[in-house]
C-alpha cells in the first residue's frame, strides 16, 4: 500500500538513510539466520480487470495457508506475512511489481495469472536474485526455453495438461475419435491444439481431426466462427464427435452464450475445455452452463487427503461456506511449497531457497507432491470435472463427476 | 447458396448492433462536434444496468424489453447530466483538446462499473422465446439476431423520420450547421445540445442493453466496440446516420465473409475497410467536406 | 486563430537563454541525486518516467506543435522496442541498438505517413490507428517475435565495460538519452521549421499561401516523431526488459496524447509534467484500489474543468494575470 508518489518524492528528499536502505534491499536475505521477524511472501496476481477472480480467490487461498502455518508455529519459528501487488494483466506492471517487492525486501514471490506476464517477470526475478513460484501461469516456455533456477511451478504446464487430456479421453470416452477445435488464432492457441492432436494420435489410431476454428483475440462477434464450425459438422456429430475448447475468459463465455441459440453444445458428444480453468465458465453462465468437461489442476471434491480436508474446511470457514476453487488451491499450495523449501534450506535467503527447489517433496492437497529436478515443475495431477446446469441450486450449476489423471514420471 | 446467405445474415445482424451504437456517436459528433470517447462507457453501463434490472434472469421478452428501455433511459438521463455539467464547458475547444474530457468521462464510467458491480464477470441470459434458431431460406439464424436486424432498421427509420421530417429535426440540423446563426434565430441551442446528447447516449445504452445477452459483462465492455464504432462513424461520414448504416453493413459483411472464406484476413477486416474507404474518400461515404475539416 | 498562434509561440519557446543556462544544474542535480540515493523501486520509477517523457514529447511534436492527432504512434514505439528485443541476444552495442530503433521507427513512419498524410484531422487519426492496430495483430501470428508473449528477458549488452543492467547505471543512461532526445526536439521546436509547424497547426491554408510546403513539412514532422518514438521504444525495451504486443496497442498510442493534454499540449514542457503526474498517479492508485481508473478519470476531469488547456495552461494564465503584472506591469497593456 505504499504510495508511489511518496516514493518518488522520497528519492528527491531522503538523504543517507535511504541510501543505506537501498543497499540493504539488495541483500535482504542477510537477516535470515535471526529468528523473529516475519518471513514475507510476495503475491503478484490479477486483482483488477476481467480475470480479477484468479487473483482475489488466489489471495484467499494463500491467506488460509498462512493462517494455518502461523497457528502451527510458523516456519523456522517465524511468522509468514503476505504482501500483494496487482499484476494488472500487463507485462510492464508485472515487472514493476517485482521491482517494488524487491525494494521492500520481499524476495520470495508467487502468483501470476498470465503466462506472458510471468515470462516478462522471470528475467527480472533472476537478475535481482529472487525466487518465483508460478501458481497459475502455464506456458511451457517457462519450464523449457526460458527456465531459470529461481523458478518453480505449482501450476500444470500446458504440455502436461495437453498430454493428460488424451489419456483421460481414452479412458472415459474411448468411442469418440473425431475431434474439432475452437482455439485462439495465435501461437499458444495453435501450439496447444498441435500438442493435443499429437498426443491423441499416440493414444488412438483412429483419431481424426474434424473442423478447426481459430478465433483472433480481437474478435467480439463470434457468430461467424460458430456457424463456420456448425456448417462443417455432420448430422450425427452430437453422438459421435468431440470438441476441444482452448479459450479462456470472455471468449470462452461468449462462445457458449452466442452458440446457445444454435444448440452448439448439443452438437458434440463431449466438450472439453482446457484454457481458462475451473469454474470460470460455470460461475459466469450459472444455470446456462453447458454440459462440459473442464480440465484443470484441482477440484475440491477430487482428493481425500488430510491436507485437502483441512484446506476445504479452513477455506469454507473463512469464506462463508464457499468451497475453494483451483485458483485458491494453487496459491495455497504455493505457500506450502515455500514452507517446505524454507525449512529444507533452513533459511529464507532466496539463493538458498531456490537451491532446494529441485527434488523437494511436500504434503500438497493432492497428496505428496514432488518438484522435478530438471524444470522445477511440481508433479500434480490433472482433474477433469464434469459441469452441468443445475437450475434448482443457488449457484445454478453442479459438478457431477471428477476424474483424476496423474502425470507419468517421465513427462 | 447457403455458403453466401449465412455470412450475409451473420454480418447484417452484427452490423445492426454496431449501427445502433455508432448512430448515437455520429449524432453527438455531427451536432456537438465532440469526439465522445465516453460512448463505450455508456454502452457498457447500458449492458450492466439491463443485467441488474433483469436480475440476471431469463425473462419473457416484454420484461426484458422493459429492463432494456429502463437501462437506456437511465443512461440517457446520466448522459444529459454529464452534458450540462461537463461537456457544455468544452464545446469551444477543438476536437483534439476536448479528448481529455471525454476520456476522463470514459474512465469514470468504466471505473464505476468496477465500483458498483465488482470484478466478477456477469452474464445476462437471452430473453425467453429468443433462445433458439429459426430457419430462413434454408439458413439457421438465431432468432435474437433476427430481432437485432429488425430493431436496427427500426432505429434507422426512426432517426430518419425525426431528423428529416420534424420541426425538432430541422432545428437540430440548423444547430449542427451553424450554431451562432441558429441561436440568433431564436433556437435554444443549449436545449438542442442536451437533447441530442441524451438521444446519442440513449442509443449507446440501448446498444449495450441489446448486447447484454451476447457478451460476458465485465469492465472491458467499455472498450469492446469503441474502435468499430469510430470506424463506422468516419467511414459513413461524420454526422450522417444513413452513412453510419451503410458503413456498419459494410464492416459487418466484410468481417463475416472473411471469417467464412479467409479467416486469417478476418483479424484485419476492420482496418482493411477503414483504409480502403478513407484513403479513397476522406470525407467518408456520405460525409460532407465541411464537416470533416472541422 | 492567428493571434493565438503568436501567443502560443511565445510560451512554447522559452526566450530567456541565460535563465535556461542558470536553471541547467537543477535537472543535472536531480539525475545525480536519484542515482545516488534512490532504491531499486525509485530508480525504476524515474527511469520509467524518463522513457515516458521521451515518447510523449515525440507524440507532442505532432500533436501539440503540428496539430496532427495520430492514434498510431505506438506502432513506431513498438517497432523500436521489438528492434531492441530482436538484437538484444546478439550482444549488439546498446547505442547502435537505439540508433537502429530510431531508424526502424522513422522508416516505418515514412512509409505509413506517405499514405496517411493524404488525410487530415480525425480521418488521419483513424488511419494511423488502423495501420498501428494491423501491426499489433501481426505480432500475434509471428513466431519470430514471440507471438502473444512477445520478446522477454531483454538485457542491454555492456557499454564499454559499463553494465547497463545495473538500475543506477540504466537510470543515468536513460536520463542522458532522453535529455539528448528532448534537447533535439526542443531545438526543432524553436527552429524556423518548428515555427512553420505551428503555423500549419494554427492555419494550414494560410501556411500554404505563405509558401510553406505543408505536406512535406507534415511528413517530415511525422518521420521525426516516429524516429524519436522508436528511440523511446528502444529505451522501453531496455527498462522493462520486454517487447510485447501491448507496446503496439492503440491504448499505448493514446497514453502520450492524454499525457500531453494533461500537462498542456501547447507547451513544450507539457508532456514532461504530464508524464510525471500520469506515471505517479497510475502507480499509486493502481496499488490502492481495483477501481483505480475511476479516480484517475476524476482527476483528469478536475484538471479539464479548472484548466481546459492542461496544467501548464492554467499556470500560464495565472502567470499572465498575476505574475507578469508584478514583474513588468504596464508593458503587456501596450501590446
Amino acid at each position: 500500500m505504499r504510495a508511489g508518489i511518496l516514493r518518488a518524492l522520497g528519492a528527491l528528499l531522503a538523504g543517507t538513510s535511504l541510501a543505506v536502505a537501498a543497499c540493504g534491499g539488495v541483500s535482504s536475505g542477510g537477516q535470515a539466520s535471526k529468528a523473529g521477524p516475519p518471513i514475507k511472501l510476495g503475491m503478484i496476481d490479477t486483482q483488477s480487470g476481467p480475470v480479477a477472480a484468479v487473483g482475489t480467490d488466489g489471495e484467499k487461498g494463500a491467506r488460509v495457508a498462512i493462517d494455518e502455518i502461523n497457528k502451527a508455529g510458523g516456519v523456522l519459528s517465524r511468522k509468514l506475512q503476505l504482501v500483494t501487488e496487482d499484476e494488472q494483466l500487463s507485462p510492464t506492471a508485472s515487472v514493476k511489481a517485482v521491482r517494488d517487492l524487491n525494494s521492500q525486501g520481499v524476495n520470495l514471490l508467487f502468483g501470476f495469472t498470465s503466462s506472458a506476464d510471468a515470462l516478462a517477470a522471470v528475467p527480472v526475478v533472476k537478475e535481482l536474485g529472487m525466487t518465483l513460484v508460478a501458481a497459475h501461469a502455464s506456458a511451457t516456455e517457462l519450464r523449457t526455453t526460458q527456465f531459470v533456477p529461481n523458478f518453480a511451478a505449482v501450476a500444470d504446464s500446458d504440455a502436461q495438461s495437453q498430454s493428460a487430456a488424451p489419456e483421460f479421453l481414452r479412458q472415459r470416452f474411448p468411442d469418440i475419435h473425431t475431434w474439432n477445435v475452437f482455439s485462439y488464432d495465435y501461437l499458444t492457441g495453435h501450439q496447444g491444439w498441435n500438442n493435443f492432436t499429437a498426443q491423441m494420435r499416440a493414444h488412438d489410431s483412429q483419431f481424426k481431426v474434424g473442423k478447426e476454428v481459430f478465433i483472433p483475440q480481437s474478435a467480439t462477434d463470434l457468430t461467424p466462427y460458430i456457424t463456420s464450425m456448425l456448417s462443417a459438422l455432420p448430422a450425427d456429430s452430437g453422438a459421435t464427435q468431440g470438441v476441444y475448447v482452448f479459450l479462456y475468459g470472455a471468449a470462452e463465455v461468449n462462445l457458449f452464450k452466442q452458440g446457445a441459440p444454435y444448440g452448439l453444445a448439443n452438437r458434440f458428444k463431449v466438450i472439453l475445455t482446457q484454457g481458462g480453468g475451473y469454474e470460470a465458465l460455470a460461475n459466469t453462465l450459472k444455470a446456462n452452463t453447458p454440459s462440459s468437461w473442464v480440465g484443470y489442476d484441482y477440484s475440491y471434491k477430487a482428493f481425500n487427503t488430510a491436507r485437502n480436508r483441512q484446506f476445504v474446511k479452513d477455506f469454507e470457514a473463512a469464506n462463508q461456506g464457499t468451497p475453494p476453487d483451483a485458483w485458491a488451491e494453487q496459491s495455497y499450495e504455493s505457500v506450502y511449497l515455500y514452507k517446505a523449501a524454507i525449512e529444507k534450506a533452513k533459511s529464507d535467503d532466496p539463493a538458498k531457497v531456490m537451491a532446494v527447489f529441485g527434488g523437494l517433496t511436500f504434503e500438497g492437497t493432492q497428496g505428496k507432491v514432488t518438484i522435478q529436478k530438471k524444470d522445477h515443475q511440481a508433479l500434480v495431477p490433472q482433474t477433469f470435472t464434469h459441469f452441468e446446469a443445475d437450475p434448482g441450486s443457488a449457484q445454478g450449476w453442479k459438478e457431477s463427476e471428477t476424474v483424476v489423471i496423474w502425470p507419468s514420471k517421465s513427462s | 447458396m447457403t455458403a453466401i446467405l449465412l455470412p450475409v445474415v451473420n454480418g447484417v445482424a452484427f452490423a445492426m448492433l454496431l449501427f445502433i451504437v455508432a448512430s448515437g456517436l455520429t449524432l453527438i459528433f455531427g451536432v456537438m462536434r465532440v469526439v465522445n470517447f465516453a460512448h463505450g462507457g455508456f454502452f457498457a453501463l447500458g449492458a450492466f444496468l439491463t443485467f441488474t434490472l433483469a436480475a440476471g434472469a431469463r425473462l419473457p421478452m416484454t420484461e426484458f424489453a422493459l429492463a432494456a428501455v429502463g437501462a437506456s433511459l437511465i443512461c440517457a438521463a446520466l448522459g444529459m447530466v454529464i452534458e450540462v455539467v461537463v461537456f457544455r464547458r468544452i464545446y469551444h475547444l477543438s476536437h483534439t483538446d476536448s479528448l481529455l474530457a471525454t476520456y476522463a468521462a470514459l474512465l469514470i464510467l468504466q471505473g464505476s462499473l468496477t465500483l458498483i458491480w465488482g470484478n466478477k464477470p456477469r452474464s445476462q441470459p437471452l430473453p425467453a422465446d429468443f433462445g433458439h434458431a429459426v430457419t430462413l431460406m434454408g439458413v439457421q439464424v438465431a432468432s435474437y439476431n433476427v430481432l437485432l436486424i429488425a430493431l436496427g432498421l427500426l432505429v434507422a427509420v426512426f432517426l430518419w423520420a425525426v431528423l428529416i421530417h420534424t420541426t425538432m429535426g430541422r432545428m437540430v440540423r440548423a444547430v449542427a450547421s451553424d450554431r451562432t446563426m441558429s441561436a440568433a434565430l431564436g433556437i435554444n441551442v443549449d436545449l438542442v445540445f442536451t437533447g441530442m446528447f441524451g438521444l446519442g447516449v440513449f442509443l449507446a445504452g440501448m446498444g449495450g442493453a441489446l448486447a447484454s445477452p451476447l457478451f460476458q459483462l465485465d469492465s472491458t465492455l467499455a472498450s469492446t466496440l469503441v474502435l468499430e464504432s469510430f470506424a463506422v462513424v468516419l467511414v459513413g461520414g461524420v454526422g450522417s446516420v444513413l452513412g453510419a448504416l451503410i458503413a456498419a453493413l459494410l464492416l459487418g459483411l466484410l468481417n463475416s465473409f472473411l471469417v467464412a472464406f479467409d479467416p486469417v484476413l478476418a483479424d484485419f477486416s476492420l482496418y482493411i475497410a477503414m483504409a480502403a474507404v478513407l484513403l479513397l474518400r476522406p470525407t467518408g461515404l456520405l460525409g460532407s467536406a465541411a464537416m470533416e475539416s472541422r | 486563430m492567428g493571434s493565438q498562434g503568436i501567443h502560443s509561440d511565445l510560451v512554447s519557446v522559452p526566450q530567456n537563454r541565460p535563465l535556461l543556462v542558470a536553471l541547467l544544474p537543477i535537472p543535472v542535480a536531480f539525475v545525480v541525486g536519484v542515482a545516488l540515493v534512490g532504491n531499486t523501486s525509485q530508480l525504476y520509477f524515474w527511469t520509467t518516467v524518463a522513457e515516458t517523457v521521451l515518447f510523449a514529447l515525440s507524440v507532442n511534436l505532432l500533436f501539440g506543435q503540428t496539430g496532427m492527432l495520430s492514434f498510431g504512434q505506438a506502432a513506431y514505439f513498438g517497432i523500436g522496442a521489438y528492434t531492441v528485443g530482436l538484437l538484444a541476444s546478439h550482444q549488439v552495442n546498446p547505442l547502435a541498438m537505439l540508433a537502429l530503433s530510431s531508424l526502424t521507427g522513422g522508416v516505418a513512419a515514412a512509409l505509413i505517413g506517405a499514405v496517411t498524410l493524404r488525410t487530415t484531422a480525425l480521418v488521419f487519426a483513424m488511419l494511423t490507428l488502423a495501420f498501428g492496430q494491423a501491426l499489433y495483430s501481426v505480432t500475434f501470428h509471428l513466431q519470430a517475435v514471440g507471438g502473444e508473449n512477445g520478446i522477454v528477458g531483454i538485457v542491454p549488452a555492456g557499454l564499454g565495460g559499463i553494465d547497463l543492467g545495473q538500475p543506477r547505471i540504466l537510470w543515468v543512461f536513460t536520463a542522458v538519452v532522453v535529455s539528448i532526445g528532448a534537447f533535439f526536439l526542443w531545438m526543432v521546436s524553436r527552429s524556423p521549421f518548428g515555427r512553420a509547424l505551428r503555423m500549419i497547426r494554427d492555419d494550414a491554408t494560410r501556411a500554404e499561401m505563405l509558401g510553406i510546403p505543408v505536406f512535406r513539412y507534415r511528413l517530415f514532422a511525422f518521420v521525426l516523431s516516429g524516429a524519436i518514438a522508436g528511440l523511446a521504444g528502444g529505451l522501453y525495451a531496455f527498462v522493462q526488459g520486454v517487447a510485447s504486443p501491448d507496446s503496439l496497442f492503440w491504448t499505448t498510442s493514446g497514453e502520450p496524447v492524454i499525457i500531453s493534454l494533461l500537462g498542456g499540449a501547447r507547451f513544450f514542457y507539457g508532456p514532461v509534467l504530464g508524464s510525471v503526474i500520469y506515471v505517479a498517479a497510475t502507480d499509486t492508485l493502481s496499488q490502492m484500489t481495483p477501481a483505480w481508473i475511476f479516480w484517475i478519470g476524476l482527476g483528469f476531469l478536475i484538471v479539464v474543468l479548472l484548466s481546459p488547456d492542461g496544467i501548464l495552461g492554467g499556470v500560464h494564465r495565472l502567470w499572465l494575470r498575476y505574475g507578469t503584472r508584478a514583474l513588468d506591469g504596464g508593458r503587456r497593456r501596450a501590446r
